[in-house]
């Protein structure tokens, strides 16, 4: 390269930081917007609105059930709309959400991309946030494009066959469930998952979150309210689900207050929901702050050592034997006495399952998920109640037939992470290009 | 001028990987040499601002680079050994992309730019092509392309030729010859023709110590009359092993050539005086169990 050409290349540091952010901001939210899982989430959201549309899905928590006779209740009431986000945003987007979010830095990690953008002006933090920013306002664009879907699919197409459930078309009703419930639900989701995943790096564990508040969620938040539970109890548990489903169910659904008032009023978003949205969307920043801390401090690694270790390894360095000059060069490989024989099926299988074992023994999120299963199973079963809200007494065949299904949820679930994760484990330490060359039985 | 002061990196384990580094390493093409695990990337990653020193002292024409990574980088261009880019960007789009965080511009803009390099690099016919589809030596230029962008004054390749075929290696030399003429170029390899082919001046390296500080010239004409070749048969290389200061031995045709270095010059019997290249004189240097007073500048 000449001198004139290089000297017409300039440097220019001004805007700094906030452009640096921004630029990575940018081509993350660009990226997340071509993943082909956003795609998908865009079509099952656009067949879930259509289907509602046409009267074929409903999406309904206790109440307000439009198929049945008298008075419908209108798919287009506020309530309905909240409806349809409590569940959409935490069912459908969070699996989204976090695997995008999650594994965005781990992703760039995997590519040995971050070595080079260490070494640019780039700071750990403005990446890591920039990041964080972009993924998030990918999927909050989703969001957007899900109330447009809900307004063009609800109120504004002409359909005959669903008159009788559309109210009046207030933008309101669309616009707050989708502020209340579905940005701090995405934030949270997006911010715990990225938070995991940048501070750790560990893409197993990015899932891990998610499910467990989803199963808790699922198991207990929003299905466990025993008549003998005090109303001061109850709001606790409405102010930890992060969902704002048992909010929602227990203020509004439990009773059924007629078709009449779910069509013409609105949600009377309290200061237990406001302050539940605000604290869960606080997790998710805060978490994703944990995590992009840890990332800057790790970033440009600084290996701290005491000054003990720092004599030991110098000693230790200066007593080292000098290189050796060609040693065993010239020793034929005959002498090893090598044999080769291909292992047949049993033995390969049984080697690759000694092998797997001891890799499934070394994961640590195994030694997460087990227990929170357990502990999950375990307090569903001593809680268990009757028909009248007695305790039930707890028998074997009570107990696994009461916890098979949630059973059944937990291990498969576990059972898709760790084999999608052992299929994977060859191809992300590139050892497959060898593996694959092995005289083994695939 | 880059100068380095009782470089220090102690991993945990502990593991001394630098045991007090020192050089000083002025404009122009500078040679790091030494064999896998001597601590050259460990030197390299610390002076391109991405791993912190356990203790020791770099400063860049005065500048405390330790004290200021972001000024550092700001005028520096690292080409690490093991890198990537996102593979889901083209090589114009990912280049685009790191002018941008850097704030390096052109008169004709940044997509001007970074299509420029691109050719100076050999790479214009794939600038759009994703980067996930390239190829090692392709990636190893786009790299190249990446460290040269903004006329930074110092410039740290890391195993920069590793990838490369036998003419995009050549012109790889040229354009960091060109580059070196303005600016501190530190080249880090254990390919003992690149430092001969391209730097005035080199350190070897090993277990963490700079063992020589010379020039090629000055490191072959220490062997001048002093090396010399023979074949010999496979029961006579352990004899000779054992007796000779051995620098290189291999099998050709079933019979092992050695060359060997005598501090005497007195031509062994069976053998041949030969020049002395850069290879011998590394090899004498990794093997030897102090430091060549002779060699060191």
């Amino acid at each position: 390269m000449s001198t004139s050409q290089t000297a017409s290349m300039r440097t220019d540091s001004s805007g700094g930081s906030g452009r640096r952010l921004w630029i990575v901001a940018r081509d993350e939210f660009a990226l997340t917007l071509r993943r082909p899982m956003v795609w998908t989430l865009l079509v099952l959201l656009f067949l879930i609105t259509w289907g509602m549309s046409e009267g074929v899905v409903q999406i309904v928590l206790g109440s307000g059930d439009a198929s049945v006779g008298g008075k419908k209740a209108f798919v287009t009431s506020q309530f309905a709309v909240t409806q349809i986000m409590t569940v959409l945003s935490f069912g459908l987007y969070t699996f989204f959400v976090a695997a995008a979010a999650g594994l965005s830095v781990i992703r760039d990690d995997e590519a040995r991309a971050l070595e080079i953008l260490n070494s640019t002006p780039l700071r750990p933090t403005e990446y890591a946030w920039g990041k964080f920013l972009g993924v998030s306002a990918a999927f909050l664009l989703v969001v957007a494009f899900h109330v447009a879907l809900l307004i063009l699919f609800l109120s504004v197409l002409p359909n005959a066959d669903m008159q009788e459930s559309r109210g009046p078309f207030a933008l309101t009703n669309f616009l707050v469930p989708a502020l209340v419930i579905s940005v701090p639900s995405i934030l949270f989701s997006a911010g715990v998952a990225f938070g995991i995943g940048t501070g750790t790096r560990r893409s197993i564990l990015v899932f891990a979150a998610p499910i467990a508040v989803m199963m808790l969620c699922a198991f207990f938040l929003w299905s466990w309210s025993p008549a003998w539970l005090s109303e001061s109890a109850n709001r606790a548990l409405m102010f930890a689900d992060p969902a704002g489903t048992r909010w929602l169910r227990e203020t509004y659904l439990e009773v059924d207050r007629g078709a009449e008032f779910y069509n013409t009023q609105r949600v009377g978003w309290e200061s237990l929901i406001v302050a539940n949205r605000l604290l869960w969307l606080a997790v998710g920043l805060a978490t994703t702050w944990w995590g992009v801390r840890r990332f800057a401090r790790t970033a440009r690694a600084s290996h701290r050592v005491s000054a003990a270790e720092v004599s030991t390894a110098l000693a230790s360095a200066a007593a080292a034997p000098l290189p050796v000059a060609l040693t065993g060069a010239a020793a034929s490989l005959a002498t090893l006495q090598m044999t080769a024989a291909p292992h047949g099926w049993w033995a390969t299988a049984w080697g690759g399952a000694k092998a797997e074992a001891r890799e499934l023994a070394s994961r640590a999120g195994l030694y997460l998920f087990v227990p929170l299963i357990v502990l999950q199973l375990v307090g569903n079963s001593i809680t268990l109640i009757g028909a009248f809200d007695t305790p039930l007494l707890l028998t074997p065949g009570q107990l696994a037939a009461s916890q098979m299904q949630m059973m059944a949820v937990f291990v498969t679930l576990l059972l898709v992470f760790y084999g999608v994760e052992s299929m994977e484990r060859e191809r992300a330490t590139r050892l497959n290009a060898i593996h694959d060359t092995l005289p083994v039985n695939t | 001028m880059l100068a380095v002061r009782n470089l220090v990196k102690v991993y945990p384990g502990p593991v001394a990987a630098l045991q007090g580094v020192s050089l000083d390493i002025p404009s122009g093409m500078f040679g790091l040499l030494g064999p896998n695990g001597a601590g050259k990337t460990t030197f390299m990653r610390i002076l391109a601002g991405v791993l912190e020193p356990t203790s020791g002292s770099v400063h860049l024409d005065g500048l405390d680079v330790l004290a200021n990574p972001d000024t550092l980088r700001a005028s520096l261009g690292y080409l690490p050994q093991d890198f990537g880019f996102f593979p889901h960007l083209s090589g114009e789009a990912m280049l685009e992309y790191l002018l941008k965080l850097k704030g390096v511009g052109g008169p004709r803009g940044v997509r001007a730019l970074a299509g420029e390099l691109l050719e100076r690099v050999n790479l214009a016919h794939a600038a759009k092509r994703k980067v996930k589809d390239y190829s090692g030596g392709m990636r190893q230029r786009l790299g190249i392309a990446q460290a040269i962008a903004g006329n930074p004054k110092l410039i740290i390749v890391d195993e920069p030729t590793a990838g490369l075929d036998p003419e995009e290696r050549l012109r790889f030399y040229r354009l960091l010859a060109e580059l070196a003429q303005e600016r501190t170029v530190l080249l880090s390899t254990h390919i003992v023709e690149d430092v001969a082919v391209l730097c005035r001046r080199f350190a070897v390296i090993r277990g963490g110590q700079v063992v020589a500080l010379t020039s090629p010239h000055e490191a072959r004409s220490q062997l001048t009359g002093k090396v010399f070749e023979g074949d010999v048969s496979p029961e006579q290389l352990e004899e000779v092993r054992r007796t000779r200061r051995v620098t290189q031995a291999v099998l050709v045709e079933g019979r092992n050539r050695v060359r060997i270095f005598e501090e005497s010059g007195l031509c062994p019997e069976g053998f041949e005086p030969v020049s002395g290249t850069l290879e011998d004189a590394y090899f004498l240097l990794m093997r030897a169990p102090a430091l060549s007073a002779s060699a060191i500048a």
